[in-house]
């Protein structure tokens, strides 16, 4: 892959949709800052500069109540457009009767993103239809919503005590829906975030449904920067009402290797590399 | 014998409070006592198909499931619709309920000219005409499985809630009931499935309890009055039947033993048989006690004469009950233990708080009056002889009763319905019978198909096995609807090639596809049309992968398993009717043996668990008869030491249950898991008055006639035999004003043969001995 790739500046703010895990932040932007108001906390977790361009291998691995796993493997590529859309390519490679298959994700910023299945059994592209933000993502228990960046306004910010997580003192934030339908499009009546204070990283969050019942918890076990970057590399989302839950694991994580935007159309998606 | 009664009288006090401190224990533990009305939970682990009931909730997550009803001749206004899409999201919150499924959030797979959309069927409910329309176009023309949640009619629409199977069925439909109850709607809504059948069940038993003992007691006291007119001759019997059922309960819920639809009528039937022992002992007290004797002497007279008689009927009794158990029903084995404890509890009251209580009293003021038993005493005597010179009448006519008795065994209808068991008017079966008048059915037949791999359940010819099966199940009579992993497939496979209807099929092993390829061409990329082949197995696991990119991580969860390996197809049928489920049990099975093949199969599901207790009810019959006849030949043999006696006993009993199950026949009583339990119960009750006979007969002098004997031995036995039968007959009649028509029934039949076994012993047998007579050791 890497003969793709050349280096390029980062740039700009903003990767919406693809991971909080892949949100990240220059280290020194975080400042001991005890009179941040929730929304100033929010806002800058959220305004951290991040990559161009990004590569590496998830490992999904989604589990029941009973402890039964399916376990998914991806190559995954993503790249930014402009300012605020990136495109991202997976390609599967496990189990093996989906090896092969490929999916890409065009974000729009106004309307629908544009989602495109790629079945080598029919040598055929298929259009996926939106579901929307609070849709799964890949029938796992994250939404896209969840692995997205939050639009900062969608959200009241209400800073409780300070608590520690592990070793790490963290903000501690109440996120209330600003209007209904931000409840009806994430299917999140409440959320509550603890941001690591020294870089401003989410290291776990409870969603609660509509009606305000614990809905799913999520736990980042896994942390790393490369090349400057923060990333959320092991994240577990447990949902507590159906006793279900998936992980994402990254590895081989590679940041701004110049991959070029060919790479995200429905031509590349089928044809391979 | 004498000394133990010797103890008691001596130390009446002690003996009371003895009593009563146990009466306070037991009392105690009646707060823990559980009711289990799930008819269904008392069948034996060991049933394939009741194991594999279970099983079911270790591998989906959802199982059993209610079925609401909403009625309307305008269903399809915005309003209604508006109101159906609020209840549907609304039921959707409740914590016990898994899933949700109704014409407003059904799931449709649409084709569309670049793919595939899974989506509900409705974001919002539709706010006009236009609308409306536009909706139905969808509900009507997509191919789904509507039969459960829309009418043909067009004025019903169905919501079948999945209940979470970590909690019990009935908990969770007391849950949905309650929200149904508070539906602030114009719109009529009925509701039904097995976990509320369950609950009015349930409910139903709760109002048995409360309205049938109280009538039984008011009925004992009664008759205890009219026939002692004094309150000893009330009170201390009514202590015993009181006391016996309060330990016989409290026993249960002390070994957290739950009142089941059998138990529940353990009191009534307790409370009929435990009186007797009383009744005979204070009869005889109340004659001895004469002026100028003491309470302490004539209670010890009475208790040497009835020691005796009283556990020998008891005993028979107890063992008449146990018998019960072999059927290996679980709640009927209950039934039998549990009674006969309380019968053996009765006896032991009989035998010292009776005796404990009448020492302690003073003499009673006035002698029982004896014109009364005079009047029935000329009675007995007068049917005596007339016996005695007509026995070849009574031969004929008992012989009569016996063979049209036989004509109508074949008759007799074996049929469990739940359903059937409710009263017309009982919001439980008008619910149920408007609801599987309209919809598929609220029954379910659940064909399990199990893989022995990962993934099997993605292989093409087993999908098309499981196919097939869904079309030959439809087309049986009374399955009004199928769900399985495979309609899914079927309907991907059309939608993936363009709606068109040759793809309308579970894919091939090897399926030839026309596609697309980029290729590149004088330096440009161009797309061509190519032809190859792909394996079916790739296709389905790559629609799924399709599916699953737009789906929730559990969305076919009730269908397959996580691997893959284990599925299920559940067939939905609108009767609970042994024998229509009967006829389709057998042909699903003739069925998968020719034609399924492809991976293990077996059969579960609610209507596969009304077989097996139909089933069990059967053997059941045959074998508490077989066992509590041989008992009561067993004992009686003892008792008389003479094998003859023995086998002469179960004589009136043999009539009681020809006549029995004659009267099930031609009445069309139907035999199901309540109306079984009367033979045992008959055999046991009914011994006594054949033990009084034969034991009055035997005690009279070998040198008189056989004519003279009988005689005697009638007026001796023939009005305590009478006014026995009469009691208990009476008492178990009460069972009739159940709201249950199995229960019903029962007390009716066991009531007739309380008064055929009694026919028996004081028609039959004397008919026996006088044309068989003359030999010795009868």
């Amino acid at each position: 892959m890497h003969r793709y790739f050349s280096q390029s500046a980062l740039s700009g703010p903003v990767f919406k949709w693809m991971l909080t895990a892949l949100l990240c932040v220059f280290i020194f932007t975080a400042l001991p800052a005890q009179d941040l108001t929730g929304f100033q906390i929010m806002e800058k977790a959220l305004n951290k500069s991040s990559w161009q361009d990004m590569s590496g291998e998830v490992t999904l691995i989604l589990s029941n109540a009973r402890g039964e796993r399916r376990t998914r493997k991806i190559d995954m590529f993503s790249r930014k457009r402009t300012a605020e859309e990136s495109d991202m390519l997976m390609r599967f490679k496990a189990p093996a009767d989906v090896k092969g298959t490929a999916f890409l994700i065009i974000e729009k910023k106004d309307k629908d993103d544009e989602r495109y299945l790629y079945l080598p059994a029919m040598r055929r592209v298929k259009r996926i239809a939106s579901s929307g933000k609070g849709g799964n993502f890949m029938s796992s228990d994250f939404t896209y919503y969840d692995i997205g960046k939050p639009k900062l306004r969608d959200w009241t910010y209400k800073k409780l005590a300070d608590e520690k997580i592990g070793k790490w003192d963290c903000y501690k934030l109440e996120c209330l829906p600003a209007d209904e339908n931000i409840i009806k499009d994430t299917g999140y009546g409440k959320i509550i975030r603890w941001i690591r204070k020294d870089i401003l990283m989410t290291v776990k969050s409870e969603y609660y449904d509509r009606v305000l019942r614990k809905w799913k918890t999520l736990q980042v076990p896994g942390m790393e920067t490369i090349e400057g970057v923060w990333f959320q590399t092991d994240m577990k989302m447990n949902d507590v009402q159906n006793n279900h839950a998936s992980e994402m694991r990254f590895t081989n994580l590679k940041v701004n290797q110049n991959i070029p935007a060919k790479f995200f159309t429905q031509r590349f998606l089928q044809r391979g590399r | 014998m004498k000394n133990y009664t010797k103890t008691i009288t001596e130390r009446p006090w002690l003996t009371i409070l003895l009593i009563f401190l146990i009466t306070v224990f037991f009392g105690w533990n009646l707060k823990n006592i559980k009711m289990d009305p799930d008819i269904t939970s008392s069948l034996p682990k060991n049933i394939p198909a009741k194991l594999l009931y279970d099983r079911m909730n270790d591998i989906f997550p959802s199982r059993d499931f209610i079925l609401i009803a909403v009625e309307s001749d305008s269903l399809f206004s915005p309003a209604n619709l508006q109101t159906l899409f609020k209840l549907t999201e609304d039921l959707e919150s409740i914590p016990d309920v898994y899933s949700v499924m109704s014409p407003t959030n059904i799931k449709v797979i649409r084709g569309t000219e670049e793919g595939m959309e899974v989506k509900s069927i409705l974001d919002a409910p539709p706010q006009n005409a236009r609308q409306v329309e536009a909706y139905k176009q969808v509900l009507y023309h997509s191919d789904l499985p509507i039969e459960n949640i829309i009418s043909a009619d067009q004025k019903m629409a169905g919501i079948m809630v999945f209940l979470k199977n970590t909690v019990k069925p009935e908990d969770a439909a007391a849950e949905v009931m309650a929200f149904v109850d508070n539906v602030d709607s114009e719109l009529h809504i009925y509701i039904t499935g097995k976990p509320i059948l369950t609950l009015y069940l349930g409910r139903g038993m709760g109002r048995d309890m409360g309205v049938l003992f109280p009538m039984v007691l008011l009925l004992i006291v009664l008759m205890l009055f009219i026939s002692f007119r004094n309150i000893r001759g009330v009170l201390l019997p009514l202590g015993v039947v009181l006391i016996s059922v309060l330990w016989t309960i409290g026993l249960m819920a002390f070994l957290g033993i739950p009142i089941s639809h059998s138990t529940n009528m353990l009191p009534i039937l307790l409370a009929s048989i435990a009186v007797a022992d009383g009744i005979h002992i204070l009869n005889n007290y109340l004659n001895k006690a004469r002026p100028g004797t003491q309470p302490l002497q004539v209670t010890r007279e009475v208790m040497q004469d009835l020691n005796k008689p009283v556990i020998i009927t008891s005993v028979t009794t107890a063992f008449g009950f146990l018998a019960l158990n072999a059927s290996s029903i679980g709640s009927v084995g209950e039934l039998g233990i549990f009674t006969a404890a309380g019968v053996i509890f009765a006896m032991f009251f009989s035998l010292t708080f009776i005796p404990a209580a009448l020492v302690l009293l003073p003499l009673p003021k006035k002698a029982l009056k004896q014109s009364k038993s005079r009047w029935m005493n000329r009675a007995v005597t007068a049917y005596a002889e007339f016996l005695i010179s007509r026995k070849s009448w009574f031969a004929v006519a008992i012989l009569l009763i016996v063979l049209l008795s036989v004509l109508g065994f074949p008759k007799i209808k074996l049929e469990n319905n739940s359903i059937g068991n409710f009263p017309k008017t009982h919001p439980a079966r008008v619910d149920y019978e408007h609801i599987n008048a309209h919809f598929a059915g609220s029954t379910f037949l659940t064909v399990m198909v199990e893989g022995d791999s990962s993934g099997q359940l993605k292989e093409p010819r087993v999908l098309r096995d499981m196919a097939k099966m869904e079309t030959f199940l439809n087309r049986q009579e009374h399955v009004g609807g199928t769900l399985s992993l495979a309609d899914f497939i079927r309907r991907m496979n059309k939608v993936m090639h363009a709606d068109s209807s040759t793809y309308d099929c579970i894919p091939a092993d090897e399926e030839t596809e026309t596609g697309v390829e980029w290729i590149q061409e004088n330096g440009r990329w161009i797309e061509k049309q190519i032809t190859f082949k792909v394996p079916g197995r790739a296709l389905i696991a790559q629609y799924l992968q399709l599916y699953e990119m737009s789906g929730k991580p559990d969305d076919f969860a009730n269908l397959v398993d996580y691997k893959y390996k284990t599925g299920r197809i559940n067939a939905f049928i609108d009767t609970e009717s042994s024998g229509v489920l009967h006829t389709l049990h057998d042909a699903v099975r003739a069925y998968i043996r020719d034609h399924f093949n492809s991976a293990r199969v077996e059969l579960t599901g609610t209507s596969e668990l009304f077989l097996a207790i139909n089933d069990l009810v059967v053997k059941g019959q045959f074998y508490s008869i077989l066992v509590s006849l041989i008992l009561v030949i067993l004992v009686t043999t003892i008792l008389f030491r003479s094998l003859g006696s023995g086998l002469l006993n179960v004589v009136p009993l043999l009539f009681a249950m020809i006549f029995n199950f004659g009267f099930m026949g031609w009445a069309a009583v139907h035999l199901n898991i309540v109306t079984m339990l009367t033979s045992s119960i008959a055999i046991g009750v009914g011994v006594d008055y054949a033990v009084h006979l034969i034991h009055r007969y035997r005690v009279q002098d070998d040198h008189r006639a056989v004519a003279e004997r009988v005689k005697r031995a009638l007026e001796q036995a023939g009005v305590p035999i009478l006014l026995n039968a009469l009691t208990v007959g009476l008492g178990f009649a009460i069972l009739s004003f159940s709201i249950f028509a199995g229960v019903k029934h029962m007390g009716i039949l066991i009531s007739i043969a309380m008064f055929t076994s009694c026919f028996g012993a004081v028609a039959i047998l004397p008919v026996l001995f006088l044309y068989f007579g003359e030999k010795k050791n009868v």
